[in-house]
């Protein structure tokens, strides 16, 4: 089929060698010869394709004749690779947030010493600074700014996003931070935290207890109540510790919980004046709170992972698991 | 910190019978966080003198003896182990539904009656660790670092000293192991003390107190609640209960001998007093003081030490205590000279810098100021006269000297958080009141030296009524909100608008400096509890989107479920080596200040590196791996991002 094919459409075919004819003709005679040269060829062309289709149908067929095809056999399939299952809560708690109304920011990891301290009303020789051991980068200071760090808290973020786009702002923002310490089981010298800054007219506490509830209760797939107790953050006031309610014995009291009936969660409060200031935020006008969370944490609290270590050692036997 | 139930008991009425764990979780609520409440005496529950009457050996084991032991009204049959056990010994006896320590080590389990190789054993007699009595040793010595173990609530772990001998006796190997730990380990012999049998070991050794451990991050902006005095004010307010406020009964003469007194740095020293105490005998300290030093946490020394430190542990001023003898001429309060020496108390030297407070006389140093006292003038058996000092230095200049010379002291902890002048003045009439006590010859030789420059104005703050229900977001009445500011000393004038506040002298050195301090302490107070949750109104405009996060999400579904790559995350760092085996330079890279380890020297320019070891890590579990990164990068561009 092939061979005849070639015999008539191919580079010396007889239907090939008419059409080079053409431009030997008149004008007149190369339209009417043209056209039907052209409706010729398309049509055997078409023919052509048809029938060889049809042919190997007819012999496919006819080979499955001969041999046995069992048509149950799986195919071949693809292994699914694994997305780390810190992108994987930290994709569902963006999720929840926007639903609520919360946009998703990011901030640099090398961060300015005044953003991550003074900013945030930590200064020189306060207290608080014994909590954040800081990575310095090896950098020249600037007379404002200070030295380079590496982000200890996702919190400067708050103050970046403050100066950008004002208030009223519903903002949170996940990301990675550094904490200058030895690492155990429990502690890394890099995890995840997620920042949550809302900031309006009219926000108070109970607003905070309110949607820590909802993200809670949406997060875990099961009612969660959110306990406040007093905790101290320089860039907060009043300044909170957010316990939520254990969930595997529901406030009741049991191992997990350290019999207590809550776990510990993370730390907020009312954004403090001075840092509503620095983002340029008149706190006459506007009030509001902010939380940070360990997103770390919380992936290892919902796949009862027992070492933190793992979520960065790249063991992809870990990985696969998820 | 560790606070004791009986100390606080001094500063406010209690009822009897307070309930330890349920004063914990209001002061947690409330105030700040109690990690651990140790309740001394149930920690002897069920534990008793015995008197060994008969001693025979164990039918069917070596090891083990059978004891006829008197517990008071009956004789009961207890088979142990202990190499030195003798017949006429007194012993401690754990009954069944004690809790004790299995060989002084890991948690405490509950004792129940048994049998052992089929004899009968009624409790146990103990060595010192398994009641927790070395515990209480190291507990008293170590300086507020020690923690107790907690005595687990976990009831249902019912297990038997003699019953694990027997299990682990069944394999040789762990019968020798056993037997040797028993036998280094000697039951505790009582005999010195020849208590009728059937004393509680609770009243053998006067343990009826109740310690609060409370976590010291969640007290750090509180300089006021560093003592039992502050913690007793908040209690007070928490539980409506009644605040005996501290009023020493001592005589200071009106003239006398006085403390030659020079401030050069003001800036750093807003309050210095002194007193001279002479006719001391320095000797061991009453047991009522060594008790309650001991059950918070401190060492003992000799009594002026130990007074100093009961006044740190009582109302949260650190106090120094000078041997009078070696202090040249007079006191000076200056600056160090570069380079100036001082031997502090822990016996080592010290080279101070110039921003550095020193107490010195006229010669010397005699004291790092706030940190830590010089070994030159230290109390010591012979001394007979001493300089008190009560004084307030900056929070500011103490920690950084304490962080330059590496040296945190209890005293450090306390004078960072900025404390109270005020106090200054209380602590030292205090102080003379315990010595005087203490040495009841003692003799004050004349009137405090006080000098210095701080602000006595009390400090006033406006309330806005609106604005405090606006940001706690429930109703409170005016009527509460001027209840519980009353009640933790503030003083309230109620105005159109809501309150003008005055802040005590112990709360307005850093804690309560504006408005929202105040809500803080009407929101605490009226409840966390009480705030109910409330959604805000949602816009009806959407968030703005996150483009790029949003594509990465969508990428690695791509790459994991469409393309079967694993995702993994790698520190942002590598060292040297790492960069250099993908033969790239040092040139852009941001270079760590202080770093972990050798491997993480760099901030990552590429993630090619890591990946590569990754790669390298895993071959030995996988023949086809496919791994991928979604992370930042770092390039030095010889700025600093200001703003994004």
């Amino acid at each position: 089929m092939q061979n005849l094919e070639t015999e008539i459409l191919g580079r010396k075919g007889k239907l090939t060698l008419i059409l080079r004819g053409i431009k030997d003709l008149s004008d007149e005679e190369k339209r009417t010869v043209g056209q039907l040269s052209n409706k010729v060829k398309t049509s055997l062309e078409k023919e052509f394709e048809h029938k060889i289709k049809e042919l190997e149908n007819t012999s496919i067929e006819k080979e499955l004749g001969k041999t046995f095809f069992d048509t149950t056999i799986p195919g071949k399939t693809r292994q699914l690779g694994h997305i780390h299952p810190l992108s994987q809560v930290q994709e569902e708690v963006e999720r929840i947030f926007s639903q609520m109304g919360f946009a998703v920011m990011d901030g640099p990891e090398v961060e300015s010493e005044y953003y991550n301290f003074e900013g945030l009303n930590i200064p020189k020789d306060h207290p608080a600074r014994d909590m954040q051991d800081t990575f310095f980068i090896q950098s020249k200071e600037d007379q404002s700014h200070g030295k380079l760090v590496l982000r200890t808290h996702t919190s400067p973020a708050q103050i970046r996003t403050m100066e950008k786009y004002g208030a009223p702002l519903r903002i949170i923002v996940p990301g990675r931070v550094f904490r200058y310490e030895a690492t155990d089981a429990s502690h890394d010298a890099t995890f995840y935290q997620v920042e949550g800054l809302l900031i309006d007219k009219d926000i108070s506490l109970s607003h905070l207890k309110g949607v820590m509830a909802q993200f809670l209760t949406r997060l875990f797939g099961q009612p969660v109540k959110v306990r406040f107790r007093p905790g101290y953050f320089p860039f907060v006031e009043p300044g909170l510790e957010v316990d939520f309610s254990c969930l595997l014995c529901e406030g009741k009291g049991c191992r997990v919980c350290k019999h207590s009936g809550w776990m510990e969660f993370m730390g907020a409060g009312m954004v403090h004046e001075n840092v509503l200031k620095a983002g340029g935020i008149n706190p006459k006008e506007y009030q509001g709170w902010a939380f940070g969370f360990g997103l770390t944490r919380l992936v290892m609290m919902r796949y009862k992972i027992d070492d933190i270590r793992l979520l960065t050692n790249s063991d992809l036997r870990f990985i696969k698991q998820f | 910190m560790l606070v004791s139930l009986n100390w606080l008991k001094d500063f406010v009425e209690l009822p009897k019978n307070v309930d330890g764990k349920s004063l914990a979780h209001d002061l947690t609520l409330k105030t700040a966080e109690v990690d651990n409440v140790i309740d001394e005496g149930k920690i002897y529950e069920k534990m008793v003198v015995g008197h060994v009457l008969e001693l025979h050996k164990h039918p069917h084991a070596d090891k083990f003896k059978i004891a006829k032991v008197s517990i008071g009204k009956e004789t009961v049959q207890i088979v142990c182990g202990g190499e030195n056990l003798k017949e006429g010994m007194y012993v401690a006896v754990s009954l069944p539904g004690a809790k004790v320590k299995w060989h002084g080590e890991g948690e405490y389990v509950t004792l129940e009656e048994t049998k052992i190789r089929g004899e009968k054993s009624y409790g146990m007699i103990c060595a010192g660790n398994e009641i927790g009595i070395e515990d209480m040793r190291a507990h008293g010595e170590a300086t507020g670092r020690a923690r107790r173990e907690r005595v687990p609530r976990d009831r249902s772990l019912q297990i038997n000293r003699a019953q694990r001998d027997e299990q682990s006796g069944s394999a040789s190997c762990e019968t020798k192991r056993a037997y040797q730990t028993t036998s280094a380990r000697d039951i505790m012999d009582l005999s010195s003390i020849k208590q009728a049998p059937g004393t509680p070991l609770q009243s053998l050794f006067g343990k009826n107190d109740i310690i609060f451990e409370f976590d010291n991050k969640s007290l750090t902006h509180r300089p006021d609640l560093w003592g039992h005095y502050g913690i007793a004010r908040e209690i007070a307010a928490i539980t409506k209960s009644k605040f005996k406020p501290i009023s020493p009964k001592v005589k200071i003469p009106s003239t006398g001998e006085k403390i030659g007194l020079k401030i050069e740095a003001e800036d750093l020293c807003p309050r210095y007093c002194g007193l001279i105490i002479n006719n001391i005998k320095v000797e061991e300290s009453p047991d009522w003081l060594k008790t309650r030093l001991k059950a918070t946490g401190h060492g003992t020394h000799n009594n002026i030490v130990d007074v100093t430190n009961y006044i740190l542990a009582e109302l949260g001023q650190p106090m120094h205590a000078f041997d009078k003898s070696y202090i040249k001429k007079g006191i000076v309060v200056r600056r160090a000279k570069k380079g100036e020496k001082i031997t502090s108390l822990d016996n080592k030297e010290r080279i101070l810098s110039e921003e550095m407070l020193v107490i010195a006389d006229h010669e010397k140093p005699v004291a790092i100021a706030g940190v830590m006292g010089g070994e030159n003038s230290e109390i010591n058996k012979n001394t007979t006269s001493i300089i008190l000092e009560s004084a307030n230095f900056s929070a500011s200049s103490v920690r950084r000297a304490s962080t330059k010379l590496g040296l945190r002291t209890e005293s450090v902890q306390r004078f960072e958080k900025a404390l109270d002048p005020n106090l200054a003045e209380l602590a030292i009439k205090r102080a003379a009141e315990l010595i005087l006590k203490i040495c009841p010859k003692a003799v004050i030789a004349g009137p405090i030296t006080d000098k210095g420059k701080f602000n006595k104005k009390p400090l006033k703050i406006n309330l806005n009524y609106k604005t405090i229900i606006s940001k706690i977001g429930v109703e409170i009445s005016k009527k509460e909100i001027m209840e519980i500011l009353k009640s933790l000393e503030f003083k309230v004038l109620q105005k159109a608008q809501g309150f003008t506040v005055e802040i005590p002298s112990f709360r307005a050195t850093k804690d309560v400096l504006f408005e929202d301090d105040l809500i803080e302490e009407i929101a605490r107070m009226f409840g966390y509890e009480k705030i109910p949750p409330s959604l805000p109104t949602l816009p009806t405009k959407l968030p703005m989107e996150n483009t790029e996060r949003f594509k990465k999400h969508r990428a690695r579904e791509f790459m994991s479920y469409g393309l079967g790559f694993d995702e993994i995350y790698n520190y942002s760092f590598y060292g040297k080596k790492d960069f250099e085996k993908c033969l790239m330079t040092e040139k852009s890279h941001l270079k760590l200040l202080n770093s972990l380890s050798e491997e993480q020297t760099h901030l990552a320019t590429s993630l090619i590196p890591n990946l590569l070891k990754n790669l390298e890590s895993n071959t030995k579990y996988f023949d086809e791996i496919r791994l991928y990164e979604i992370g930042r990068t770092y390039k030095d561009t010889g700025t600093l991002i200001l703003k994004i």
